[in-house]
Formats: C-alpha cells, sequence, structure tokens
C-alpha cells in the first residue's frame, strides 16, 4: 500500500519536474530558432539591452525552482513519512515562535525573490527600457542635431519611427531626409521596416481601428497600440546580427490577428544610409497630396519618461 | 447575535436562535421541491448540474482551441467537426477560432467555475457548517439561481444568431468589442448574459455575506469557522463589490454597440478612451482572479488539517492572510495594463503591490506544509485533490512574479506564458480544488459514497495531465509564442514549437477523457452508490457532525451550540476521555459538561479567547 | 394547530423579530454598498477622461443648463426629507402622519422625474443628442441610468402607498424602513452626480 502510494508520488513528482524544464533555463543564447526541439527556449535575442530581461527572468527561475522543490520535497516526505502509522501531534501552530518563523520566512522569500526582481526591473527600466533620453543620446559624443526635433535620419542619430496600426497590418513612417514627419519625403513602409545595427531606434505608436500590440520577440520589446493614444518604446539592435526579423501582433485585433506578421530587417548603419536616402528622394517624387490615405503622420510627439 | 451573545451566554438563550429560524414545513409540491426551490442544499445542486453542463461545453471548446493549435486548419474529427461546424466540413476558420476561445474563457468563468464553486459549494457548505437552517433570504437564493439559468439561455443563444456568438476575446476590449470589430447581435447578447450572470452573482453575494454574519450558530465566532466558510465570505465581498464595476463599464460599452456612443472607441471612429475599459474591466478582473481561488484555499485549509488529522497550523495567520490578500487584490489591477501606456510611476506602484500579494500567499502555504507536517496523513480522495490543489497552485502562483514585474513582463506579456500561468491557478486550482470538494461532499449531498479507486485514478490522470498541458502553454510563451493566434506557425521562429503544441494537445485530450472516469463515477454513486454514514470522514465540522447525509430540510432539529474550532485533531484528552482523535466543533468533553465549568472548554487550546 | 399559532406568536416576539430585522436590513445595506460600486465606477470613468480633456465643456459646446438641475437637487433632498420622516411615523405607529409623508415624496418624486424629462427634451433641443459628443453621452448616460434607478425607487414608494393605508401590519415598518434606504441612496447619487456633472 505504501510502496504504491511512493510510486505515485514519485510518478507525479517526476511529471512536474520534467515539465519545469520545458519551460527552459536556457542560459545560452541559441544560435537559431528550434535548438532545443521540444524543450523551449527563448527566441535568439539580437538587442543590445535584452539580456537584463533574461538575465531577471532565468535567475528568478532558479529561485522559483528552489522553491517549487522544496514544497514538492515537503509535501512528499509528510505524505511518506507522516501517514496514517504516524501518530499526529497536537499543535495548533500559534505559539509566539511559530508565528514569527512563518513570518520571517516569508520575509526572507519576499525581499529575496521579488526584492531581486523589483530593483532589477526598476533599475532596467530607469536605465533602458524607459529612458528615452539615453536613446536619443546613444553615441559617445552626439552631433548637436541629435535629439532635436529634426535630428538627421542617417543612422548616426537615434532612427525616429512612426508606426500606425491597423487591421491587420504595420504602417510605419520615417521622417526621410529632412527629419521632420509628415512632410513629402516622409518614407511610408508596410509591413516591411529596416532599421541600422547599432543605432537605437525609438517607435511611436498609434492605432487606427483597434487595440493592437508591437511586439519584437527578438528585440526583447512590446507595446500596446491603442486608438487614441501615442505609446512609445525604444531598443538597439546589436552590430553583429544583420538579418531579417519577425514582428508580431501580440493583441488580440480581430479575424486575422494571427497574420498581422511583419517583418524587421537589421541592416548596416551605411546600407541603412544609403536605403533611406534613395526612398525618401523617390517619395518626394512620388508625392501626392491628395492621397489622404498617407497622411497619417504626426509631428513628433515629445514627453518625457515612459 | 452580536459577538458578545456569541461568547458567553447561557444555554438558556440558545432558544431564540431555535425561533430567529423555525423550522418551515417541506414543500410537498415538485416544483417547489426540486425547480423553484428556496431550500440551498437543492440550489446547490441545481448550481452543480448548471455547472457541470457548461463545464462540458467549456472543455469542448478548449478541445477545439487545442485541435487547432495542434494541427491548424485541419477539419476538427469526432462530432465537434461533424455537428458543430458543418458549414466547413469541421474546419474551424479565423473567425470562428475566435469566437471559440473567446466564449472558452466566458463560459469557463462566468458559467462553470462560478457557479460550480461559488453557487453549488457556497450553498451547500455556509448554512451546514456555520449552523444555520438556510440562507438569511431564502427566496432571493432562488433568484439568483434563476436569474443564473436566464443568462445561460442567452449564452446558448448567442450560437444561434447572425455571425455567432462573441469573439473579442473574454476580456473584452474595446474597440474590438464594439461595432468596429465585432459587429453581429452575438457579442451584444452576451455582454448582456455577463451582465445577467453578474446580478445573479450579487444576489448569492448578499445572501452570503449576511448569513455568516448573522447566522452563525451559538458560540461560533469569527475564529471558529472553517476556512471554507472564510474563503466563501470573502469572496462574496468581493463579487458584492467589483462585479457591479464590470456591470459599469459593460453598461457604457452596450451604449457604445447600441446607440451611437463613443466611449470606449477612438482613433478612425471617435475620440473617446479604449482604456478607460480597460480599467473598469481589471478593477473588477483582478479582484475576480481571487473571487476564483478564495473558496479553493478554503477547501485545502480545511481538507488538509482534515486529513493530516492535526490542528490547522497557525488558522488565525491563513485567515488573516486570505483577508490581507482579499484587501490587496483591489489596488493590484494595474499590472495587466503596463503596456498600454500606463504612467512609468503609477506602473512601479502597481507592481510594488502585486509583488507584495507573495507574502500572504507565503504564509498559506507555509501553514499548509505545516499542518501536514508531524501529522497522521490519509491519502483520501478529496485529501489528494486538496495536495494536488497546492501543486499546481504553487506552480502557479510562483511563475505569477514574472508578470507582476515590469522589465520580464515586456517579453512575456500577451504570450501563452501568461495563459498557462493563469490557467494553473485559475483553471486547473480551480478545478482541482472543486473536484475535491465534489468528492469529499458528495456523501453529505447524495447519503452515497463515491467509489474511491475510479476517484484515485480520475485524480491522477487529471494532476498529471492538467499540470502538462498548463506547462505546455508556459513553455510556448517562454519561446515568445503570443496568446490567440488561429496558426501560430506563420510566424517563422514559433515555427519550431510545433511538435511542443502538439504533445500539448495530446496531454489536453487525455485530460478531457480522464473525466469520462469521473462521470461515471458520478452517475454510479448516484444511482447504485452504497450508503454513506452521516460523519463518513471522522471530522467535527457542524456539517458532519449535525446533519444527516443528505440532510433533512431544515439542517438540524436544533440548532446546535459549537464550543470549539474546526480542526480540533489529535488532542490527547478527547483521545482519553472519548477514545477519538477529534472533537465536534458542537462537543464538550464529558468532564467538562458534568462540571459545567463553562462555554468554551477549549478555547485555550483553539488560542481563541 | 395550535403548535403553528405558538410558533406565529413567537415570531411575533420583540427580540425575535428585531433580530431578523437586523439580518433583513444588513442585506439592504449591502446590496446598496454595491450600488455604490456601480455609480463610483461610472464616475470614476467620467472623472477620468473629464480630467484628461484639455477644456470641459469642449470648445463650441455650451455648457449644460443649471436652473434645472439645481431646483430638481433640492427637490430630491426634499423628498428624502419627508420620506424620513414618514417612516418615523410608520415606525412610531402615526399611519395618517406617514400617510402624508410618502404621498408628498411620491408627488416630490414624480416632480424630479418631470423636471428630469423637461431638461433632457432642453438639452436635446439645443443641438446636444446622445451622440453628438462626449460631453452630451456622458451627460446623458449618467442621467439616465440613475433616473431609471428614481424610476425604481419611485414604484417601491407607490407601493409604500398602498401599504400605508391598507391594513396595519407589522411588517410594515420595516419595509418602509428598507424602501426609505434605497431613496436616500438614490438621491445622495443625484448629489454626487450634481457636483461631478453640470459645475
Amino acid at each position: 500500500m505504501k510502496v504504491k502510494q511512493w510510486i505515485l508520488n514519485a510518478i507525479v513528482g517526476l511529471g512536474a519536474l520534467c515539465a519545469l524544464p520545458t519551460m527552459g533555463w536556457a542560459a545560452v543564447e541559441p544560435e537559431a530558432e528550434g535548438a532545443w526541439g521540444l524543450f523551449a527556449s527563448f527566441p535568439r535575442d539580437v538587442s543590445v539591452d535584452g539580456w537584463r530581461i533574461d538575465w531577471l527572468i532565468e535567475v528568478t527561475m532558479v529561485f522559483v525552482v528552489i522553491l517549487f522543490v522544496v514544497m514538492c520535497v515537503w509535501m512528499f516526505w509528510a505524505c511518506f513519512f507522516h501517514n496514517e502509522d504516524h501518530e499526529a501531534e497536537y499543535d495548533h501552530g500559534d505559539a509566539h515562535h511559530h508565528v514569527v518563523t512563518a513570518l520571517v520566512l516569508s520575509a526572507v522569500i519576499f525581499f529575496i525573490m521579488d526584492g531581486n526582481l523589483l530593483v532589477n526591473s526598476i533599475v532596467d527600466l530607469d536605465e533602458v527600457f524607459w529612458n528615452f533620453e539615453l536613446a536619443e543620446k546613444i553615441e559617445g559624443a552626439p552631433r548637436p542635431e541629435c535629439g532635436a526635433e529634426n535630428s538627421p535620419t542617417d543612422g548616426t542619430c537615434a532612427v525616429r519611427l512612426e508606426v500606425n496600426a491597423r487591421q491587420w497590418a504595420w504602417q510605419a513612417r520615417y521622417a526621410g531626409l529632412d527629419g521632420e514627419f509628415n512632410t513629402p519625403d516622409d518614407v511610408e513602409v508596410l509591413n516591411d521596416l529596416v532599421v541600422p545595427a547599432g543605432s537605437p531606434v525609438i517607435v511611436q505608436l498609434a492605432a487606427t481601428d483597434v487595440i493592437h500590440a508591437f511586439y519584437l520577440p527578438n528585440l526583447r520589446a512590446k507595446m500596446d497600440a491603442v486608438p487614441g493614444m501615442i505609446n512609445r518604446l525604444w531598443f538597439r539592435a546589436r552590430d553583429e546580427v544583420r538579418g531579417d526579423y519577425e514582428i508580431g501582433c501580440a493583441q488580440h485585433c480581430g479575424t486575422h490577428h494571427y497574420k498581422m506578421r511583419g517583418k524587421l530587417s537589421i541592416v548596416s548603419q551605411e546600407d541603412f544610409k544609403a536605403w533611406i536616402g534613395e526612398a525618401s528622394r523617390t517619395a518626394s517624387q512620388g508625392y501626392d497630396v491628395n492621397d489622404v490615405n498617407n497622411h497619417w503622420g504626426w509631428s513628433w510627439a515629445r514627453g518625457g519618461k515612459g | 447575535m452580536s459577538d458578545a451573545t456569541h461568547g458567553a451566554q447561557s444555554h438558556g438563550s440558545d432558544e431564540i436562535y431555535q425561533h430567529l429560524q423555525p423550522i418551515h414545513p417541506d414543500p410537498d409540491s415538485f416544483i417547489r421541491k426540486w425547480i423553484f426551490s428556496t431550500d440551498h442544499k437543492v440550489i446547490a445542486k441545481q448550481f452543480l448540474w448548471a455547472g457541470f453542463t457548461f463545464l462540458f461545453f467549456g472543455g469542448m471548446l478548449a478541445m477545439m482551441i487545442r485541435w487547432q493549435w495542434a494541427y491548424p486548419g485541419e477539419a476538427v474529427p469526432s462530432f465537434l467537426g461533424g455537428v458543430f461546424l458543418e458549414d466547413t466540413g469541421g474546419v474551424i476558420g479565423p473567425a470562428t477560432y475566435n469566437t471559440i476561445f473567446t466564449m472558452h474563457g466566458l463560459i469557463m468563468i462566468f458559467w462553470a467555475i462560478t457557479p460550480l464553486m461559488i453557487g453549488a459549494f457556497g450553498n451547500l457548505c455556509i448554512p451546514l457548517m456555520i449552523g444555520a437552517r438556510d440562507m438569511a433570504f431564502p427566496t432571493l437564493n432562488m433568484l439568483s439561481f434563476w436569474t443564473f439559468f436566464a443568462s445561460g439561455i442567452m449564452i446558448f443563444a448567442s450560437f444561434m444568431v447572425e455571425l455567432g456568438s462573441a469573439a473579442a476575446g473574454w476580456t473584452t476590449y474595446p474597440p474590438l468589442s464594439t461595432n468596429i470589430g465585432t459587429p453581429g447581435f452575438g457579442q451584444t447578447l452576451v455582454v448582456m448574459a455577463i451582465f445577467t450572470t453578474g446580478s445573479a452573482t450579487l444576489m448569492g453575494a448578499v445572501n452570503y455575506i449576511a448569513t455568516v454574519i448573522r447566522l452563525r450558530a451559538p458560540g461560533m465566532g469569527w475564529m471558529q469557522m472553517p476556512l471554507t466558510v472564510w474563503g466563501m465570505w470573502l469572496t462574496a465581498i468581493l463579487n458584492l463589490l467589483f462585479v457591479p464595476v464590470l456591470a459599469a463599464g459593460a453598461a457604457l460599452l452596450l451604449m457604445d454597440r447600441s446607440f451611437g456612443t463613443t466611449f470606449f472607441i477612438a482613433g478612425a471612429n471617435g475620440n473617446g478612451d479604449p482604456i478607460l475599459f480597460q480599467h473598469l474591466f481589471w478593477i473588477f478582473g483582478h479582484p475576480e482572479v481571487y473571487i476564483l481561488i478564495l473558496p479553493v484555499w478554503g477547501f485545502i485549509g480545511d481538507f488538509i488539517p482534515f486529513f493530516s488529522r492535526k490542528p490547522a497550523y497557525w488558522y488565525k495567520g491563513s485567515v488573516y492572510a486570505m483577508i490581507l490578500v482579499t484587501v490587496l487584490s483591489a489596488v493590484v489591477y494595474g499590472h495587466h495594463m503596463f503596456w498600454t501606456g500606463m504612467n512609468p510611476l503609477l506602473g512601479q506602484s502597481f507592481m510594488l503591490l502585486t509583488l507584495v500579494i507573495s507574502v500572504p500567499a507565503e504564509m498559506l502555504f507555509l501553514n499548509w506544509l505545516h499542518t501536514m507536517w508531524k501529522g497522521s496523513i490519509r491519502l483520501t480522495v478529496p485529501m489528494l485533490f486538496a495536495l494536488g490543489t497546492v501543486f499546481v497552485f504553487g506552480l502557479g502562483g510562483l511563475t505569477g512574479i514574472f508578470l507582476g514585474t515590469i522589465s520580464t513582463d515586456i517579453y512575456l506579456h500577451d504570450t501563452m506564458f501568461v495563459v498557462g500561468h493563469f490557467h494553473l491557478t485559475m483553471a486547473a486550482a480551480a478545478f482541482l480544488g472543486t473536484f475535491g470538494a465534489i468528492y469529499f461532499w458528495f456523501p453529505k449531498m447524495f447519503g452515497k459514497k463515491m467509489n474511491v479507486s475510479l476517484g484515485k485514478y480520475h485524480f491522477w490522470i487529471s494532476v498529471v495531465t492538467i499540470t502538462v498541458v498548463f506547462c505546455g502553454q508556459m513553455a510556448a510563451g517562454y519561446a515568445g509564442q503570443q496568446r490567440r493566434l488561429w496558426d501560430p506557425f506563420q510566424y517563422t521562429f514559433l515555427a519550431h514549437l510545433a511538435d511542443l503544441n502538439r504533445w500539448t494537445t495530446y496531454f489536453g485530450f487525455a485530460l478531457g477523457l480522464g473525466q469520462v472516469l469521473f462521470v461515471v463515477n458520478w452517475f454510479k454513486s448516484i444511482f447504485a452508490g452504497e450508503k454513506a454514514d452521516e460523519n463518513p470522514w471522522e471530522l467535527g465540522t457542524l456539517d458532519w457532525t449535525h446533519a444527516s447525509s443528505p440532510p433533512v430540510h431544515h439542517n438540524f432539529d436544533v440548532i446546535p451550540r459549537v464550543y470549539t474550532g474546526p480542526h480540533e485533531f489529535a488532542n490527547p484528552e478527547v483521545k482519553r476521555l472519548l477514545g477519538r482523535d477529534w472533537l465536534g466543533q458542537a462537543e464538550q468533553l464529558p468532564t467538562d459538561a458534568a462540571a459545567g465549568t463553562g462555554d468554551a472548554p477549549m478555547a485555550d487550546s483553539t488560542g481563541d479567547a | 394547530m395550535d403548535e403553528g399559532a405558538a410558533m406565529a406568536s413567537v415570531q411575533d416576539l420583540h427580540p425575535v423579530r428585531a433580530e431578523r430585522e437586523r439580518t433583513t436590513l444588513l442585506g439592504m445595506v449591502a446590496f446598496i454598498a454595491s450600488w455604490v460600486m456601480l455609480f463610483l465606477g461610472l464616475f470614476f470613468i467620467f472623472a477620468m477622461y473629464r480630467v484628461k480633456q484639455p477644456a470641459w465643456p469642449p470648445l463650441g459646446v455650451d455648457s449644460l443648463p443649471l436652473t434645472l438641475p439645481i431646483i430638481n437637487t433640492f427637490v430630491i433632498g426634499l423628498s428624502s426629507a419627508s420620506l424620513h420622516w414618514a417612516v418615523r411615523a410608520l415606525g412610531a405607529g402615526r399611519r395618517p402622519e406617514a400617510f402624508r409623508g410618502v404621498l408628498a415624496t411620491v408627488a416630490l418624486g414624480a416632480l424630479f422625474m418631470g423636471l428630469q424629462l423637461q431638461l433632457w427634451s432642453d438639452v436635446w433641443a439645443s443641438g446636444l443628442e446622445l451622440s453628438t459628443n462626449l460631453y452630451a453621452s456622458y451627460f446623458y448616460a449618467l442621467t439616465v441610468f440613475h433616473a431609471a434607478h428614481v424610476f425604481v425607487g419611485w414604484s417601491l414608494l407607490l407601493w409604500l402607498v398602498a401599504m400605508v393605508r391598507g391594513a396595519p401590519q407589522v411588517s410594515h415598518a420595516l419595509r418602509a424602513k428598507l424602501i426609505g434606504m434605497f431613496w436616500h441612496f438614490v438621491g445622495a447619487v443625484w448629489m454626487a452626480l450634481f457636483l461631478l456633472v453640470f459645475p
């Protein structure tokens, strides 16, 4: 009887422990998607700062697994050794030292695990993810015009991008060579974004119809695109990771939500400069005042953090 | 019946309790007895049957979602494809898929878990465990069920109308949930159904709150209530206060849908603010997830001491923790909205408050584990389900901290990780906890025993498969898979997850099939089960010590006087005098009774002066 | 039969009845608490929307008229007072006085609803229709939602009139109290709504 119970307990324990690694504490960065087969891991991180998120998740995962294993062992141990043959202790667990022990244990777990999360998260947000001043001035000694209303769009300063989400596509707008939005030389693209490696990219997001979410899995970036609001995020691709990556929609936005897929090409600074110059010139030549559908941009919105 | 009256009055005054709840004659007509009954036990069973119906329905929808993720675009086999998707030859189209996952979520939350856990067991347990003859407002109770029933009809009807049922996700975010995204009448009908079932919940909540405050048996102080009652009571308070907030949002949403206003419509079609709806939704929605777990905490808080044959460890600590969670649940909702463009300072405050919730949760876990430690554990079916609940809730709770933290939530927000996490807490824990309660109170409800072997097989199959299914979802989310994708493998960075999703689906089907064991057990036990004793688990709470199985119409011939807490096990004195390891809540030790030393002889030992 | 009669008399004993009434009152308090949350939800949304607007009322839109709402505030305040008086009179067994009080409340309630209809038609005629802009939408949504509750309370008052006119029963005082609670609540919501929407 006891043996049978123990075996069953062990099966469940093993089942759970097998289930856990499927969440994969894949500390190493996989070279390509699918390296782990059935066992999932993060998509390849091509951003400069994504490691902060990955690191925090992985470290916390270790805490979580430890706590979970302790809990399971405790439960199984009790079930096995403190079974019906064991005489129960008459103890209400409300003596002073019991209460203190429980509170101290809870507090220790809270301060270590949650404290680590809280502190690191706030530091990461302040230093990077919500630090748009940094994004505007990231290249050591920025040229004076970087960060100004119409800083050059040649990859030497932060690249500014206006993205308008609609069912079911990503419209994006570059300021063009004049560095100013809503002018004839604005470069407009659909589902096909190009950014330079190494430069910060600041995105302002809006939506036409319903709520969408701009999601760059490989750059660890995500933000809701809400009608009537301008949200923003920024990211920076590492130098050595040129190639095509995916843009996804992360917020349910209707029938073809699953198809709202875009391409993000990370190119070298030179290639970007060439591409934006060419595209901007073509845009001004083909500019049509009467094509109101293409005049969805806004003058770049200024604001504090966040 | 103030607390003072509860404490120290002589037995003579107990008479007033008998008169406060007079014994009404049994109803004799079939309709009054079984249909429009005001008896809390009958209403509990009505909620139970209704809940099972919707659980089956919602479960089938889940199977269809899983099929879609394993074999996107292929025809669904079995009657699901043949009957429900006849038009398309069994193939789930993207629009149908949206309806399926939307209605799966709504049905499971409002029409399956809520009636099963709160409707059925709130109704059954509260009066029986606190020594009341019925709810405080029996007619309101009846009205609550029939209002719920009407909302259920609306749900079924919504599938019949043109363009089908709701498809904007269970969160019903506008503008998608306005005519811009979901123009059909189905979505309107479903929002109205939520409104209606919300009223039903409200009536139940008023009843539960008043019943627990006013109708506790003489001598039963707040700290002598079973934890199940505590869980139900706190849940009722959250329902009472926060369901109306959802109703406020739903009312304005209905105006947007039907009368051309633009409260929540912005962008090309209006100048309202869609985020305002999200505020209202999550002010309700976050308490809602605790609404769905507090009763389960109550169940396991009781079952673990019951079957460890040991007093609940730091009972008051568990109560305080549950109260703390109830309070905190109202002020953390912002973590659902980190990426809507929320003010950073506000976001960080919500992150801090969210992480603080882990403290009371840790207290509860420690209390459960300490209760088991040095106990004399009987792995009965309800106990197995309670431990399974601790197991899955542990997983679900621990994975929640990734989502409550802003920077890690950048990556995990709106992925399958979220889906796996909240299914482990809201679905797996609620599911296992409620099944534990079903196995536990079945003898009381029907006077029959359930088959133990079938119950154990049901448990093991359920706990293993449910863990793998939801961990599989978390794994997919960990790899970046978004929620609610008709075909996730359109994305090349997700293509390699096809195997993972398929295996998760197989376990999902096994979970669904495993429930056949329960259905067989249920019907077999009702019709041909062995007769159960009044107190088969040998426990001291009033439902087992003072009510027959099944209880008579008025529950208690004489409302008992309570002397001690609900988990009085392993007391050496009791063993010496009575020869058993438990003491009834309304029981005095022979010497005390003979000597007449007072009303609360166990007061010191329960730590409840 | 004797037993039943004995039980009925025990039911009417003061302490038993008082305890049962307290339970009922508690239920009503709980119900009203949930209704308070419903209106708080609406007010919260409205306030959030309003504070984000650069101008209120929006540029080029006339403010809502103030005269009728101010009169209505007095009307509903007065009706609360008269109902309070009536409920107390009924509790003390002074039924004729209670009757007059309830009747006055019914009249004031009707006046409130009449003025409200007048207000809506004035605003509508001035060009602010339900979906003209959100300024108007919120005005109609909040006031109509409130008026629906006034109507329910007013119907209960009619029931109370019938009760007070009919044969005296022990339960009447309690019912009057419950209806009174609901009516005061509706009045209080109007005060909040008035302060929030009209200025």
